[in-house]
């Protein structure tokens, strides 16, 4: 019993290990966005292997841990949420990833600065996404409501930069190519929101096995 | 402590127990003698009888002789043929039935005689028989009933058991006050015992040697004990203090268990410790501590902050760690880098274009004369520029290697006519590209001031110019108002705004050379640090906020030296 609790263990260390990688991917995506810093997003588009690997990693963990215990109950269901929580993350930096390439590609800085919705918009799915892991690693079910609550305000955002990006386009048309770019990349936050949000949702899974849809 | 009665029963108890088994045991061996001597008896009487059927004697004179007997001491002789047929009974007269399945004939029968004790069918008393053969056809059985024998025995019973009752008495006196005795001497006991482990000195004596000398020697060990105890509580305090004093967060961790931490570790990483790694719910946290344990890195990166931390393993699972908070550290060094960067480059700049200029004058010396004058303004102009930037440099360190507030006194309106020089018609750097196209008002009382005037001129212009520089708009107002204790000063532009992120950091040194504002406008970039180095010697503030035409005003508050208290 003790080495199926330090396995847990591990695989929860880990999957921590995985999840700052990621947060911090995506925050230093965004920095090299708004200050155009072309060294920080090569090496976030580098740390996306980094990334994947540790994925790779947690699943051969949860495998072994399946293999060795044939766990039931409660820790089935951890290891089944773990590997569904892995699979969001790697795609959380996957989208860091692109969001990094969009800065190598265009200087974004002056486009933002007459966004100012843009600094809110990039800070909710961050705050989503570490409010979700804490939820998963302290077992709060009722997380993900507050979060769905979150994800609304991200779609409404996402809405009103598009429209203020279009106006731009239709103003400036030297500026197209930036304005697709933030488009896209607002895109990919509230994806990244979604995510947050689906890992807060498997919460409820985790801890009492209810299925919870939002 | 042991209650008196419990004592009391422990002795009492037990001996008690002894006295019923000594009367159980001498009970029973009463019953063995005292049957023994009956038996010897009834052979005796059968002897006495045997010789009586010998002697020949007149048949009715026996018979007469052995009823008497019988009457007077309750011995019964009975004559009996070998069939078991009664021939004489000196208790019963007339017939009787045959004898013959009685045990003690049957015995008598075959030569064996015994003793037997039953229920007589004759008389319906416990008797007890003894028969034996006379001649080969008569047998001669004795018998007596055991009334008398089993009252003597009751009797004895009796008073053995009123002897042991007395005793048992006297044995629970003995126990009561031995008990007293026994409590009272542990309670002394425990009571020197508790004021031994308090660690007094001064304890009660006993009159015995070995309880003293045992309980002098508890006292010794106990005193020694607590000494060390202190000295250990003392260190710990010591050790606890030392390492909540430091700027490192300490975790010492065996296995999973965190067995000790800081307060500083709690503030470093921004969240409570708890007594177990597999507590840990915050994903940060736990991916410090895995870290640690894999020691894969030294160095991590926890939102904004950076931390660094040392690891040493005392063995397999026993570990410490020491955190260091780097951010401000990491922060400084690159604004310590930029800076650098900054100053030469700004240096490097108008230098360039003097040796540019000068190189060209020294080339040609045939160069016709507006050319001529062509290099040498650009000449000049760069050596300015580079004259104002060294002093604003110096001053700037000035003011940060020996700030002083003066309160020497100065008339506003005298000082503001001053500045309107130094910034009108044409700003203060000479050579400036900007025209000042803009319109200044300004709005002051006409009162004493107690400040270094050449502080307050260097506020003033350096907003001003700030505001002619990067402002667009096309109007500054500059307000000096005498408040109670202070002197606001704002300057007001009108736009365009700068950003809430930028706010706090335009007060750095070349913050406009490196971010967001305007190369080509030129200007030391010091002008904001030296207006905010001001502030500080004379205990205000600089803020920067919003205002009404869309643009921002800066405000400084300096404080008199005066009501310095």
């Amino acid at each position: 019993m003790e080495f199926m609790e330090i396995d847990i263990q591990n695989i929860k260390e880990k999957l921590s290990e995985m999840s700052v990688l990621v947060a911090n991917m995506y925050m230093d995506a965004i920095r090299s966005l708004t200050v155009h810093d072309e060294v920080l997003a090569r090496e976030v588009i580098g740390r996306d292997q980094e990334a994947d690997t540790m994925a790779l990693e947690i699943d051969e963990m949860c495998l072994r841990f399946l293999a060795r215990y044939a766990p039931k109950a409660a820790e089935l269901r951890f290891v089944v949420a773990i590997l569904r929580l892995i699979v969001e993350l790697e795609r959380v930096g996957d989208h860091s990833k692109v969001m990094a390439k969009q800065a190598l590609k265009y200087h974004l800085a002056p486009t933002l600065k007459s966004l100012p919705e843009f600094g809110e918009i990039s800070i909710l799915p961050y705050q989503m996404l570490s409010e979700a892991m804490d939820a998963f690693l302290g077992g709060w079910p009722e997380k993900f409501k507050i979060l769905e609550k979150t994800d609304e305000t991200v779609g409404a955002l996402q809405k009103s930069l598009n429209e203020s990006l279009v106006a731009l386009i239709k103003k400036d048309t030297a500026r197209t190519g930036s304005a697709i770019a933030l488009i896209n990349i607002i895109r990919r936050l509230e994806r990244i929101a979604d995510h947050a949000k689906n890992i807060a949702e498997m919460v409820p899974y985790l801890t009492v096995g209810e299925v919870a849809k939002g | 402590m042991i209650p008196k009665q419990k004592l009391f029963a422990l002795i009492w108890l037990p001996s008690v127990v002894a006295l019923l088994i000594g009367l159980a045991l001498i009970q029973d061996k009463n019953q063995k003698d005292s049957q023994e001597q009956f038996e010897k008896l009834l052979f005796v009487s059968w002897r006495v009888a045997k010789l009586g059927y010998e002697a020949q004697a007149p048949d009715e004179e026996i018979k007469a002789k052995a009823r008497q007997m019988t009457e007077e001491i309750g011995f019964r002789l009975t004559l009996l043929s070998e069939v078991g047929q009664v021939l004489f009974d000196s208790e019963v007269n007339g017939e009787l039935e045959p004898h013959g399945d009685r045990p003690e004939f049957k015995a008598a029968l075959v030569d064996k005689p015994i003793f037997v004790t039953r229920q007589s069918d004759t008389t319906g008393r416990k008797t007890m028989y003894y028969a034996q053969k006379l001649t080969d056809n008569v047998i001669l059985r004795v018998s007596s009933p055991l009334e008398y024998f089993d009252s003597q025995r009751a009797l004895y019973f009796r008073q053995a058991l009123i002897a042991t009752g007395i005793l048992a008495l006297a044995v629970a006196l003995f126990s009561f006050w031995a008990s007293q005795r026994l409590a009272n001497v542990y309670r002394e006991l425990s009571v020197a015992v508790t004021l031994a482990k308090k660690g007094e000195k001064d304890l009660p004596t006993f009159n015995s040697g070995e309880l003293d000398e045992a309980l002098f020697a508890l006292s010794a060990a106990n005193q020694d004990l607590l000494g060390k105890n202190q000295e250990i509580a003392l260190l710990n305090e010591r050790l606890e203090y030392i390492l909540s004093k430091i700027n490192e967060g300490v975790v010492f961790l065996s296995g999973q268990n965190i067995v000790y931490h800081n307060q500083r570790v709690e503030e470093i990483l921004g969240c409570q410790i708890p007594e177990s790694t597999a507590q840990i719910a915050k994903p940060e946290i736990l991916s410090v501590f895995a870290a640690v344990k894999n020691s894969r890195l030294n160095q991590l990166k926890i939102g904004e902050k950076i931390i660094f931390f040392d690891q040493a393993r005392q063995n397999s699972d026993k570990l410490l760690v020491i955190f260091h908070d780097m951010t401000e550290k990491e922060k400084y060094s690159s604004y310590k880098s930029d800076l650098v960067g900054n100053v030469s480059h700004e240096l490097k700049t108008p230098l360039a274009l003097v040796l540019g200029a000068a190189e060209v004058i020294l080339k040609d010396p045939e160069m016709t004369r507006p050319f001529r004058e062509k290099f040498l303004n650009t000449l000049y102009r760069n050596a300015q520029r580079l004259n104002s930037l060294l002093d604003d440099l110096i001053s700037l360190h000035e003011l940060e290697s020996r700030p002083e507030a003066l309160a020497e006194e100065g008339q506003l309106s005298e000082l503001i006519e001053e500045i309107k020089e130094l910034v009108e018609p044409s700003g203060k750097i000479p050579g400036d590209k900007v025209p000042n196209d803009k319109t200044i008002e300004w709005l002051y009382d006409p009162v004493t001031i107690y400040f270094q005037s050449a502080h307050v001129i260097s506020v003033l212009t350096n907003l001003v110019n700030n505001a002619i520089k990067y402002s667009k708009g096309p109007k500054i107002v500059v307000e000096a108002r005498l408040k109670d204790h202070y002197l606001q000063i704002s300057v007001a532009d009108s736009g365009p705004v700068i950003p809430d992120s930028e706010r706090d950091r335009i007060f750095e040194r070349f913050y406009s050379m490196s971010r967001s504002r305007n190369r080509d406008r030129s200007g030391s970039g010091l002008g904001l640090a030296i207006v905010k180095h001001i502030a500080r010697i004379y205990h205000g503030q600089v803020r920067l906020t919003e205002n009404d035409m869309g643009g921002n005003t800066f405000w400084v508050f300096l404080t008199s030296p005066k009501d310095f208290s």
